[in-house]
């Protein structure tokens, strides 16, 4: 039997939004399948009265995940905006499968992008045979959602060049799709709304006009806010990965990923946990994500060709692909900081000379 | 008798003190403030008292401790006074005296001396305040901390928060005291602490007023205290066990004042013990407009509007849905000031919080100042500086009148010590006026005493109450990110103002400071003052010592950061490079360390070489090298006339010219073998590039005056110009007759107190 690589959230967790939707007495906003209250918790995790453990989707601000759930609540779509890895997908792939059940909804944004992804398509072959008609039209996922009231997904908004992007304005004021060829339209239902991420460092790129932008809720999600944050989500992804892609390797200790967040952190902000060392910041983003696969990097190495317990040489190898992303300047930014803060540290010496050995 | 428990500065508070005050309708009223505030009572009558205001405690010998009230319109407290006022209910302040108070403190700081010395400014860490007490939140009870069990019971992370949402924001008020009184007694019954000595001592002194009261024959009297004060008064012990409590108190002479208050200073970020989040928003709640979140929704996106950030009519109804929602989802009646502001970033800002803090001064905090009648207001800091007005035989005079002080003589000193206090207290009383002619040890000022300044000193009240304590204190206090110069600049005043305490902690920020700035302009321009004060500056020996380390510091990195900031430079900014750098290089040059010097140079060097250095610097530092000896006559000839080759942009050619030549008028009627570098460069142009630089010269050299130009070209036409320019380097040392110079260089050895030179 096959199974596949990854599951959908909405499959995944299953258990969890059966018991959430058992346990849930509040009022549900229509063709939500939890109310408001059950979807924060159901990210943000909890533990119900039968004592069934809802695991945290996303770490951090409870307030924030309130304000996303709340705007979906209202009739304006919510932009999910941050710096690469920061669960942004994660996020809204999580919140469409407790909102509606079905996180497949999903637009791709890219730079090649078509109108017709947002809107329709066309079967030439129906259509040359019969003419224009329902029948010949492929509906885009947003033409999906609007009928049947579901979240749709975009993501990378920003990558979508703007004339594209601008086509989200009457869906979203106006709540319809027009199709001017058939001289008909289609109107979104109760429950319909839009999710769109779109990646802070590519501002600027395809900026959203004012108008677009007015109908979006923005919520920023920041980078982990302390080490130990940080270090729960590593950890806790991890562990779940592992399991995923059935890595041989032992689990790492809590240590090893310390070690690994504690680097990208203090690379990220320019100064070392302590606040008392400046260290000059390297050109990639470093976000938690990297942090993460950095480890499951490391944690396969180990298994496939390692001993099975991760070592400072695992980790060196994904660590100095992760740091070093602009040939010219950041491996001496990196050396740099090997020399100043990892080589005095206690305890780091195997990690400060693997990475020598890498750079 | 009823006691309502309210929070100082409530809102919500307020507003059901007034509507039960209506109902019971007393025949007094006895309200949480030390009694000696009775004397202060008459005023709340008088229509020129606008608050927000404050009144001021002090003990009348040492003004240096002191305590201020603040009353805003929104707190139950004033409320209570206005409605006494309209109703003519008779009002008592019912708290422990300040008189007490004041002697108790004075107690305690006696028995802490010996572990806690906070006579070393360097150890004080608190960014205002001192030794001076101001703002004790005497009328304080301890609020924020025991209601974090109810707001943690109730699911919210803060007190403040929990008893925001329950008891300022809520419209209906029936039987409000009621259950705030019992929330407090199960409080402080289930948690049991001790109470302070001086809370005990307080609440004795509350009942005590109350008997009095009863014993007077009021029948119908209203208390107004603290929440957290209402349980003990409502259960009344002993009389002998009050009276235990309050036997033999220490007493001092205290007097009182009003002062005019500002939102600011409400807030308990600017360190007030009693201080509100917001001071705006409770302002807003107490205005009562109709639809008062649409109100304050439309506020704020006016506020941003002004700021260029988009907030359409229709982000503010969506922002005012998305609150209400998020109230939804909390479980809230009604969305708050959390919500609001969540709604605000998330609408209005795109989820940046950064514009949020463009909200704090206008809307969240308030612009409002309080007023007091000028007859009302007497303040300590006011009569400080009075007396020493006349004790310096300086009569503030409406018209303005100029003083010259020697400061030689005591009182020439004395005067200028005092006038620069005023200074760092921004109180422009004497303006200082830079006069070169008179030698350092006279000073010219304009003295103009204008009526506003009495603002000034209400506002510098919250520094201190003596002249001395508060300007320390203001040149301590910074706000904010303070640059390099400014601190320099705060140093400068505290040495002149004689403030000997202040200067040492001034030098330490200086220090953190220079270290975080990577700026070569930041850091040149605290160094020429620096310079001055190492200089000639009454600075301590350790001080100077360490100054002078500091300097060296910032000389340092400045010759390592000057060469890459003197690139690619916009004429503007150019032009100020090249300002600072003849400032700066005068001052390094007085230092005459010659490692600095010499690093200085070496950035200068590379400044003059490198061709990717702007054009402007490059001839200032060409020019000072030449100066300077650095680089010999042929050297300076050729970087001259490579920068004025035709090769070179017109614009940039003029631009290196001004650089090398500007203020050098004079100089060059003086110094022949620079004029004869000029002279033969311009001989050897051809006729093609002479009638192309010759606008570039006029621009330069138009800028000296008349008579300079006149003696610059009778300089030309001597003949000795021709000799100058060779001779140059050689007539440096070489024509000095010893002999005669002996008895000079003698007498001058005399005067410095050197060793007779040998």
């Amino acid at each position: 039997m096959t199974t596949v690589l990854r599951e959908h959230a909405e499959t995944l967790y299953a258990d969890e939004l059966a018991a959430l939707a058992e346990h849930d007495d509040k009022p549900r906003p229509a063709q939500w399948k939890l109310s408001p209250w059950a979807v924060t918790d159901y990210l943000l995790g909890t533990r119900l009265a039968d004592g069934t453990e809802i695991t945290p989707k996303y770490i951090g601000d409870r307030r924030l995940m309130e304000v996303a759930v709340a705007t979906l609540a209202t009739d304006r779509a919510l932009l999910l905006l941050g710096v690469p890895g920061t669960a942004k997908s994660w996020v809204s792939e999580h919140l469409t499968a407790a909102v509606t059940g079905d996180s497949t909804l999903l637009i791709q944004g890219t730079s090649g992008i078509g109108e017709e992804a947002l809107r329709y398509n066309w079967n030439y072959a129906q259509l040359l045979a019969k003419g224009p008609s329902m029948d010949a039209l492929v509906p885009s996922p947003m033409m999906h959602a609007m009928r049947d009231g579901k979240l749709c997904r975009v993501e990378e908004l920003t990558r979508i060049p703007s004339d594209v992007q601008d086509t989200l304005i009457t869906i979203l004021s106006e709540k319809i799709l027009p199709i001017p060829e058939l001289s008909e339209e289609v109107q979104a239902t109760e429950g319909f709304n839009v999710i769109a991420s779109a990646n802070s460092r590519d501002r600027g790129v395809n900026e959203l006009s004012s108008a677009l932008q007015r109908r979006f809720n923005t919520v920023v999600l920041p980078l982990p806010r302390n080490l130990d944050t940080e270090v729960g989500i590593v950890q806790s992804r991890v562990e779940s990965m592992a399991k995923a892609l059935a890595l041989p390797a032992e689990p790492p200790a809590l240590e090893e990923i310390r070690r690994v967040v504690t680097i990208f952190r203090e690379l990220r902000s320019g100064a070392t946990e302590d606040g008392q060392a400046k260290v000059k910041s390297p050109s990639g983003t470093l976000s938690t994500a990297e942090a993460i696969s950095v480890v499951t990097n490391g944690l396969s190495l180990a298994g496939h060709f390692g001993d099975g317990t991760m070592n400072a040489h695992d980790l060196a190898t994904g660590m100095v692909g992760a740091i070093v992303k602009d040939p010219s300047q950041d491996p001496a930014v990196f050396r740099e900081y090997l020399e100043t803060v990892v080589k005095e540290r206690d305890g780091w010496s195997d990690l400060y000379r693997a990475c020598r050995e890498q750079l | 008798m009823k006691i309502y428990g309210i929070r100082h500065h409530g809102p919500g508070c307020a507003r059901s003190l007034v509507r039960a005050l209506d109902e019971q309708s007393p025949d007094i009223i006895l309200v949480e403030a030390p009694s000696e505030m009775d004397a202060l009572l008459a005023d709340v009558a008088n229509p020129g008292m606008k608050p927000p205001i404050a009144a001021l405690l002090y003990q009348t010998d040492d003004p240096q401790s002191s305590s201020f009230y603040p009353f805003a319109r929104f707190s139950p407290e004033w409320q209570a006074l206005q409605w006494a006022h309209q109703h003519e209910c008779k009002v008592r302040c019912f708290d422990l005296p300040a008189a007490n108070y004041f002697a108790l403190d004075a107690a305690d700081r006696e028995a802490e001396k010996p572990t806690d010395d906070t006579e070393n400014p360097l150890e004080d860490d608190k960014p205002s305040g001192g030794q001076e007490k101001t703002e004790v939140p005497l009328a304080q009870a301890p609020l924020g901390d025991p209601f974090e069990y109810f707001a943690r019971a109730d699911g919210y992370t803060d007190g403040e928060r929990w008893w925001n949402d329950k008891m300022e924001e809520r419209s209906d008020s029936a039987s409000f005291f009621d259950a705030v009184l019992e929330a407090v007694t199960a409080l402080r019954s289930e948690l049991n602490h001790t109470e302070t000595p001086r809370t005990l001592q307080r609440e004795a002194t509350m009942r005590k007023h109350m008997r009095a009261a009863k014993r007077e024959g009021f029948e119908n009297i209203a208390v107004v205290c603290g929440a957290w004060h209402a349980p003990a008064l409502a259960t009344m012990p002993k009389v002998s066990e009050d009276n235990a409590l309050l036997k033999g108190l220490p007493k001092v002479k205290v007097s009182a004042t009003w002062t005019p208050w500002s939102y600011e200073r409400l807030t308990s970020a600017s360190g007030y013990g009693a201080g509100i989040r917001s001071p705006g928003w409770y302002d807003h709640l107490w205005s009562r407009s109709k639809y008062p979140f649409t109100t304050w929704m439309t506020k704020a996106a006016r506020v941003l509007r002004k700021q260029d950030i988009e907030g359409s009519s229709a982000s503010i109804i969506e922002a005012t849905r998305l609150s209400e929602s998020l109230a939804g989802l909390r479980g809230r009646p009604r969305p708050g000031l959390d919500e609001s502001l969540e709604a605000m970033r998330t609408v209005f800002c795109n989820g940046d919080s950064t514009p949020l803090a463009l909200l704090q001064e206008p809307l969240l905090i308030g612009k409002q100042f309080g007023e007091v009648p000028e007859e009302i207001t007497n303040l300590p800091l006011q009569r400080d500086i009075e007396a020493t007005q006349k004790r310096l035989r300086l009569k503030p005079t409406a018209e303005a009148r100029e003083l010259v002080l020697d400061l030689r003589e005591d009182s020439g000193r004395n005067r200028s010590v005092f006038l620069h206090r005023l200074l760092a207290l921004q109180i422009h009383y004497g303006k200082k006026r830079h006069s070169r002619s008179q030698g350092t040890f006279k000073e010219t000022w304009t003295l103009l005493w204008k009526p506003k300044m009495i603002l000034q000193i209400v506002d510098a009240s919250q520094f201190g109450n003596t002249l001395i304590g508060a300007s320390g204190q203001a040149l301590l206090a910074l706000e904010g990110e303070t640059s390099i110069e400014d601190i320099t600049e705060r140093l400068d005043l505290a040495i002149l103002a004689d403030l000997s305490d202040v200067a040492p902690v001034l030098v330490i920020q200086l220090d953190q400071s220079a270290a975080s700035t990577s700026d070569a302009l930041e850091l040149m321009k605290a160094v020429p003052t620096l310079v001055r004060i190492v200089r000639y500056g009454d600075v301590r020996q350790t001080d100077a010592g360490f100054l002078m380390r500091v300097v060296v510091q910032l000389t340092t990195r400045i010759a390592v950061a000057l060469p890459p900031a003197s690139t690619g430079l916009a004429d503007d900014s150019a032009h100020q490079l090249v300002d600072l750098m003849r400032r700066y290089a005068d001052a390094v040059t007085t230092l005459q360390d010659d490692s600095m010097l010499a690093s200085f140079r070496q950035s200068l060097s590379i400044i003059a070489n490198s061709e990717s250095s702007s054009a402007e610097p490059a001839g200032c530092a060409t020019r000072l090298l030449y100066e300077a000896n650095e680089f010999d006559t042929a050297h300076t000839a050729k970087l001259f006339s490579f920068a004025l080759s035709a090769g070179n942009e017109p614009a940039q050619a003029a631009a290196w010219l001004e650089g090398f030549l500007s203020g050098a008028g004079s100089v060059l009627v003086h110094d022949t073998a620079l004029l004869a570098l000029i002279d033969n460069w311009l001989k050897l142009l051809p006729e093609g590039s002479f009638v192309q630089v010759l606008p570039l010269l006029r621009r330069t050299f138009g800028q000296f005056t008349a008579p300079e130009r006149s003696r610059i070209g009778q300089a030309v036409q001597s003949d000795s110009l021709q000799t100058a320019a060779t001779k140059r380097v050689d007539d440096t040392n070489d024509d000095v007759d010893i002999e005669r110079a002996l008895p000079a260089i003698a007498t001058v050895a005399k005067l410095f107190n050197l060793p007779e030179p040998g």
